[in-house]
């Protein structure tokens, strides 16, 4: 008997426990995919919600400025410049709070379809690898009734040659790990199967939550486009009515309260255009997640694509089972028995 | 978005034109592998001058990429940057994360 076909076996068994641990991590990234899709969708959630309340404070205060100015009254103008500057400053931090949460969820969700990418590779690698274990279990197969053919062939020419029980131990070691494998065959069937169907079930429940967070997302970011559009026509009421009091200002000798009207028209302009620009990137930030959805699964049905991969290879491991069934039993190692 | 890789001495340069957007998620995946293949201590430099927009999820993956280079003890630096993408860059504090170099 040569050394690849006592290899062979061995070599079978190797093969099968690396794709058994192959297929315990895919599963488990598949698992991990899932859950860093709903945390991205939530993070995204709150950002917009952080947008809308921005835009509503300077709305707020836009208004209350204009009314302010309407009556005007020396002391209570500038006090209500010092509250302008607090919230001004308080939206500055804000702005700088939600520049931060902004990067974080563009990272999460970049890393998630990276780690997509691993795993229909690792998909892949594992179908591959169960291909191979096909072709080198059927030639475990034909090498082994080979060798039962040869054995029966020295006996009939010779009845005492000793090779010919060699061949026979080999051929009855072979069919004894073939049993072996047999038995861890049907374990990782059932295996694949537990966890096919966990991963379905798992699958129909987050599907429903990535359905409303997409829903909640359009609404916010919808909100968060009309009070962009109201800021702005605030900003055009403040500057209407400062220009209108530029005349009594000047009347009253206040030169410095030109000044301060112009820095806090520049500081409410700065404001609004910053808000502006969060919303631009809240906007992009809502519709990669959609992409980002897109790619993962929609449906119950496009999940079960995903899994079914698994239960192809599945499928394929219950091939080598039926095969095996039909293998004739190992040799008995007496040297003057008749080959089956 | 394109992009086109070279190397000299300690240093790589990745020049990139187009708009830098989603979808380009498959093709950047595939240059971070070849950026993982780098020497550690390798300076790379993302040249953004011919860059015509960005959007959140390039800069999703400009962060990524510099965690790696940190992973490796190289240095990455993004450079050129034009209007729009620094406008991005800015409003998402990118400075605070990434050395850029105007």
């Amino acid at each position: 008997m040569t050394a690849s076909a006592t290899n062979t076996p061995l070599t079978l068994l190797n093969d099968f426990a690396g794709l058994s641990t192959m297929h315990r991590q895919t599963v488990g990234n598949l698992t991990n995919t899932m859950d860093m899709v709903a945390t991205a969708q939530r993070n995204t959630m709150e950002v917009s919600s952080k947008c809308r309340q921005l835009a509503d404070s300077v709305v707020r205060h836009g208004r209350h400025s204009c009314e302010v100015l309407r009556d005007f009254d020396m002391i209570t103008y500038e006090g209500e410049q010092v509250r302008m500057r607090d919230i001004t400053s308080q939206a500055e931090a804000l702005v700088g709070d939600m520049a931060d949460e902004i990067i974080v969820v563009a990272r999460d969700m970049m890393q998630m379809v990276f780690k997509v990418h691993d795993v229909n590779k690792m998909l892949e690698t594992a179908q591959q690898a169960v291909q191979q274990l096909q072709a080198i279990h059927w030639q475990t197969r034909m090498l082994t009734l080979s060798a039962k053919a040869a054995s029966a062939t020295l006996l009939e020419l010779e009845p005492d040659n000793r090779l010919s029980s060699q061949i026979d131990e080999v051929a009855s070691e072979m069919g004894a790990t073939i049993s072996t494998l047999e038995a861890s065959l049907t374990g990782m069937n059932t295996y694949l199967g537990e966890h096919a169907e966990k991963l379905a079930s798992m699958a129909a429940i987050d599907i429903d939550e990535y359905i409303r967070a997409r829903a909640q997302i359009a609404q916010l970011n919808g909100r968060l486009q009309s009070h962009a559009g109201q800021s702005r026509s605030m900003l055009d009421m403040l500057q209407q009515t400062i220009t209108h009091q530029q005349s009594a200002i000047e009347r009253l000798s206040m030169p410095d309260a030109t000044s301060v009207q112009a820095t806090s028209v520049a500081q409410v302009n700065h404001m609004i255009a910053a808000m502006a620009a969060m919303a631009d990137i809240g906007g992009m930030l809502e519709k990669n997640c959609e992409n980002v959805v897109s790619i993962t699964p929609t449906s119950p049905l496009d999940l079960l694509e995903r899994v079914n991969l698994s239960i192809d290879i599945r499928n394929r491991l219950a091939e080598l089972l039926v095969d095996n069934t039909t293998l004739p039993q190992p040799a008995n190692a007496n040297p003057m028995s008749q080959a089956v | 978005m394109l992009y086109h890789m070279r190397t000299k001495d300690k240093m790589t340069t990745i020049a990139m034109s187009g708009r830098f957007t989603y979808t380009d998620h498959a093709g950047f995946h595939t240059l971070l592998g070849r950026i993982k293949d780098l020497p550690d201590g390798t300076d790379v430099v993302f040249d953004l001058s011919r860059v015509e927009f960005a959007d959140s999820a390039a800069l999703g993956m400009l962060v990524i990429a510099n965690d790696l280079s940190q992973q490796k003890n190289q240095t990455l630096t993004i450079r050129h940057p034009r209007e729009q993408v620094c406008m991005a860059f800015e409003i998402a504090a990118m400075s605070t994360l990434l050395k850029i170099e105007a």
